[in-house]
């Protein structure tokens, strides 16, 4: 069977198409911003002429391919490519600027590699017990699991808990807008906008809190990406680093696979909590966020692991574990073909598709070697230029998201907010956590209880759902527990962590006052508004709303001390003619571009807000400008045509 | 740097093509309006919103359709499919409703799902009854599917007793509402997001009963071998695909049966001028009659059920009226 799956899958067309594939899958994935389920959900409409495992095979290579393809923009520009590679940034882009951006890129290369196929091989192998462990999860074991990965926030945060808690309950806070997760019928915290009460989309607050921050920065800086003009180690370099960490890999290996296989928990969890388990776990764990391998080797076995665990259970369970995975499913729905467990009888056709699984593995694998190098020149190009085309990239994935010019402004609100606060030394990791769990958390939560008939027995009578407890108490409380079983019985005292809260920078202080107030007067703003909800519905949202504000007044309290006596200074925002622009002219030129957009469509905006800001960075001739413009409006246009995008036409109404 | 003479010397040209955007923009409105005199139409590509994610039912159907809407129009234009998601339909509902009412841009939506957005005050004063109904593509009823642990056979095991249900958006609790109303049986919703989590659900014990249409219901039937129990169809007739499985009708019920089942209509905004809705019509016609259509509709289980025209409109406010006799369970059901 398997070897009639293999021949298949490489016989005549399949492979063509698993090669062509491989290479959208690449383009869409290394341009910041345009994720993995953007790429395959507009290849759909290609499918529908080939057979199914061609269709399927040709799907699963972009997805693969585009998953492989956005480590490179995060690595490269800090900027993630998609959901799945924000942890991919932190090491990554560390190392690239230390003049290891081949390395980077081959130790990425080879851990996603290793990481998808270690999981094909273990799924393809164990089907069956497989399918049933995920069944026997339940609301009760979601919400345990829930729980355990907001664990992850005291690794997150490390040394700076008291920040990163008040993140993590923002983060929960944000999420409950939209759709309540207890009867779906409520649409709450949306204040009048249409567009709140579908929520915020994972994608689009990504894409703000890490992407436009970064663009923000680059502006910022000038110059260019590479500090060290030169990049001479080859991307073959990595691989050493990769197989001389077999622990780091089989860690980060287990829990990428492990959020692969449950439907719900997808590939925007995998890649951060392989990380910041490595980091607690690792030998290295003090080098990292500074270009450690073994942090970059973690995000991307992680990543890797969870984009083929989440496809398994897709077509063996019907129950697609991600995005991708339902439309995927919907690729074989459409042909007649039925997900779930009868799948695996219907012939040598999943066999094909399992091998056409792996085979796309090793595509992106040969194609990375060869093209990596390639890709990394473009760190050379300066950042005046790259800045504002980053820009134009990520309002239009977050606008193609769910088609809304509305989350062209929710970015920007992200990215601002991400900015700030990551200058002030807040984990904003924390906040995504809280964005991506708080749903997962609440529904579950209020599942359990219904299904309980109310009952909170149900969490401690679930045996699985105690031990996910059990293991979060552990991981939370462990490290207390060893230093007082240490203190003791007298064995050498360690020092305990000492959180120095800084000699207390004066504008510091200000500026995160500043941050303070303004989620303070959020905080309240919820509070406020929940009441108007019923007691269900607002319970979660009040729970995660006042816990915030205490945070918060208790952080007040403490910044209020170290602000002292010192008087208000401000500084006279400028232009800096350098090559480069502060954050107050970056910010008003993207909101100049979210407002633009409603009157002369996307394409004109892209070419106005390139140009512009390259005018701005005052580094170059109007000619120059306006040729940058009309190619970045060009290359836009083109992408959207390519892919059959509807893009915003404006007032002005001009259809392309 | 950024000198002021440059603002200058960008001032004019900027002026300039302002000014050709402008008149082209005219232009373009100008032809508009004469073509809807002439029929002279499609002018442009063709917008198919689909107010849900891409890979749902709503989804597979409209991608399934678009294709042979794209070969049997009057000119050569795209049908681009485009998923506006969020707020159980709402969102995309509304981009078709406010959308230019010249033909090019529709939706696909199911008048029940949107009756109750209306009934419960949503759509802001938006008047279903007027959007202009194009042609319905297939109509699945409704399928009560129970737990096997649940121990329910019949839905007389069910009366008088609380069952839990599982909630997959309003669409979905309205119908278990009004199912459980006529059944007798006091409903408890358990939200989940789709019907693959549901019907795990059910399988595992930990809810009773989902109500959701029949293609998507032996789907999770089948994938759940002999742990979910399809109890009887919600409509006056068997569905021929699943001749074991009763109607309602043969277990002696009486449920509201214009508010039950799913059907995946093409609707476009109120105000489509009679030409163009005359060519939308005959287009549909054409596609109907494809026999390639059906087929790739019967691979996809949403076996096809053509209705346009005068018929249509007439079950479309019967739908619609169905649904007001329901407010005080619309109303009860965000609580």
């Amino acid at each position: 069977m398997w070897f009639e799956g293999f021949l298949n899958a490489i016989s005549g067309t399949n492979l063509i198409w698993l090669l062509i594939g491989t290479g959208i899958g690449l383009i869409v994935g290394a341009l910041p911003a345009l994720g993995a389920n953007f790429g395959v959900a507009l290849m759909l409409p290609f499918t529908f002429g080939m057979d199914p495992a061609t269709a399927i095979i040709f799907l699963c290579a972009i997805h693969a391919a585009c998953n492989y393809g956005d480590s490179i923009a995060s690595i490269l520009l800090n900027t993630p490519g998609g959901p799945g590679t924000v942890a991919t940034c932190w090491d990554g882009y560390p190392m690239a600027r230390q003049g290891k951006a081949g390395k980077a890129l081959g130790i990425a290369t080879l851990s996603s590699f290793i990481g998808g196929v270690g999981t094909w091989l273990f799924l393809a192998l164990m089907v069956g017990p497989v399918t049933k462990l995920a069944l026997s999860i339940g609301a009760p074991e979601y919400f345990a699991l829930g729980v355990m990965a907001l664990g992850l926030i005291s690794v997150a945060s490390r040394g700076e808990t008291m920040k990163g808690l008040i993140m993590a309950c923002f983060g929960l806070v944000l999420s409950t807008v939209g759709q309540d997760e207890v009867t779906g019928l409520t649409y709450r915290f949306a204040f009048g906008v249409p567009s709140l009460e579908a929520g915020i989309p994972i994608v689009v607050s990504t894409l703000g809190v890490f992407a436009i921050s970064q663009a923000i920065v680059l502006m910022e800086e000038g110059g260019t990406v590479a500090k060290v003009m030169q990049v001479k180690d080859s991307v073959l370099s990595g691989f050493p680093e990769v197989v001389k960490r077999p622990l780091t890999v089989l860690r980060s290996g287990a829990v990428g696979w492990f959020i692969g296989i449950l439907p719900a928990m997808g590939v925007s969890l995998a890649g951060i909590a392989s990380y910041l388990v490595e980091k607690k776990y690792s030998k290295e764990s003090s080098r990292f966020g500074r270009g450690a391998p073994a942090g970059l080797v973690a995000a991307e076995v992680g990543k890797g692991a969870c984009v083929v665990g989440d496809l398994i259970p897709s077509f063996a369970l019907g129950v697609p574990g991600s995005v991708t995975g339902a439309i995927l499913m919907a690729a074989l729905i459409i042909k007649g073909i039925e997900p779930g467990p009868r799948f695996l009888l219907a012939g040598s056709l999943p066999y094909t598709i399992f091998a056409g699984l792996v085979l796309a593995q090793a595509t992106f694998l040969i194609s990375g070697v060869i093209l990596a190098r390639w890709f990394s020149r473009i760190i050379y190009v300066p950042n005046y230029i790259i800045a504002p085309t980053i820009v134009v990239l990520i309002f239009l994935g977050a606008f193609a998201e769910r088609n809304n010019e509305f989350d062209i402004w929710l970015a920007l609100a992200f990215g601002v907010f991400a900015y700030a606060l990551g200058k002030l030394g807040y984990p904003v990791v924390c906040l995504v956590l809280g964005l991506i769990l708080g749903p997962l958390v609440e529904a579950n939560f209020h599942r359990s209880l219904g299904i309980s008939y109310g009952s909170y027995d149900i969490f401690f009578t679930r045996p699985i759902a105690v031990i996910f407890l059990a293991v979060t108490l552990l991981f939370l409380f462990g490290p207390y527990l060893a230093e007082f079983v240490r203190s003791r019985w007298g064995a050498a005292g360690t020092p305990g962590e000492t959180a120095s809260a800084g000699a207390g920078d004066q504008q510091l202080c200000k500026g995160e006052l500043i941050a303070l107030a303004f989620m303070a007067v959020i905080l309240a703003v919820f509070l406020i508004t929940a009441r108007g909800y019923g007691s269900q519905v607002r319970m979660f949202p009040d729970l995660v709303s006042a816990t915030g504000m205490a945070l918060v007044a208790y952080r007040i309290l403490g910044v209020l001390r170290c602000l002292g006596t010192a008087r208000w200074k401000f500084t006279r925002p400028g232009l800096l003619f350098s090559g480069s622009l502060t954050w107050h002219w970056s910010v008003s030129a993207m909101a100049v571009f979210a407002v633009l957009v409603n009157i002369l469509g996307f394409v004109l905006t892209s070419a106005v807000f390139t140009g512009g800001i390259i005018l701005l960075t005052g580094r170059q001739k109007l000619k120059h400008a306006v040729l940058a413009g009309f190619l970045v409006a060009l290359s836009v246009l083109l992408m959207a045509k390519a892919v059959h995008l509807i893009l915003p036409a404006g007032l002005i109404g001009i259809r392309f | 740097m950024l000198r002021l003479a440059d603002l200058r010397k960008l001032f004019a040209p900027a002026l300039i093509l302002a000014m050709l955007v402008l008149a082209g923009g005219c232009g373009g409105g100008g032809d508009a309006k004469q073509q809807s005199k002439a029929p002279d139409w499609p002018a442009q590509d063709i917008t198919l919103i689909v107010p849900y994610a891409a890979g749902g039912g709503y989804d597979v159907v409209a991608r399934s359709t678009a294709p042979y809407i794209q070969k049997h129009l009057p000119k050569k234009v795209n049908v681009v499919v485009k998923n506006v998601p969020g707020a159980g339909g709402k969102i995309g509902l509304m981009e078709m409703v406010r959308a230019k009412p010249d033909g090019h841009t529709i939706a696909v939506i199911d008048p029940a799902d949107v009756a109750i957005l209306q009934v419960g005050g949503q759509l802001e004063g938006v008047d279903l009854k007027k959007l202009t109904w194009l042609g319905r593509l297939d109509k699945l009823p409704d399928l009560l599917t129970v737990s096997a642990k649940s121990g329910f056979k019949t839905p007389a095991d069910m009366k008088g007793k609380t069952v839990r249900f599982a909630s997959i958006g309003s669409g979905v609790a309205f119908r278990s509402a009004v199912i459980a109303k006529g059944l007798g049986v006091e409903p408890k919703f358990i939200s989940y997001d789709g019907t693959s989590p549901a019907s795990i659900a059910a399988a595992q014990g930990d809810i009773d009963a989902f109500v959701v249409n029949w293609s998507s219901a032996m789907r999770a039937v089948n994938a759940n071998e002999g742990k979910l129990v399809p109890m009887f169809v919600a409509a006056s007739e068997r569905v021929p695909q699943i001749k074991d499985v009763p109607s309602m009708k043969d277990l002696g019920l009486n449920l509201e049966e214009s508010v039950l089942g799913y059907s995946h209509i093409l609707t476009a905004p109120a105000g489509v001028s009679p030409e163009i809705k005359k060519i939308w019509e005959e287009t549909m016609n054409k596609v109907f009659n494809d026999q390639e259509w059906k087929d790739q509709m019967d691979k996809a289980k949403y076996p096809p059920a053509p209705l346009s025209g005068d018929k249509l409109n007439a079950e479309v406010m019967k739908t619609l009226e169905g649904a007001e006799k329901f407010k005080d369970i619309i109303a009860t059901l965000g609580k």
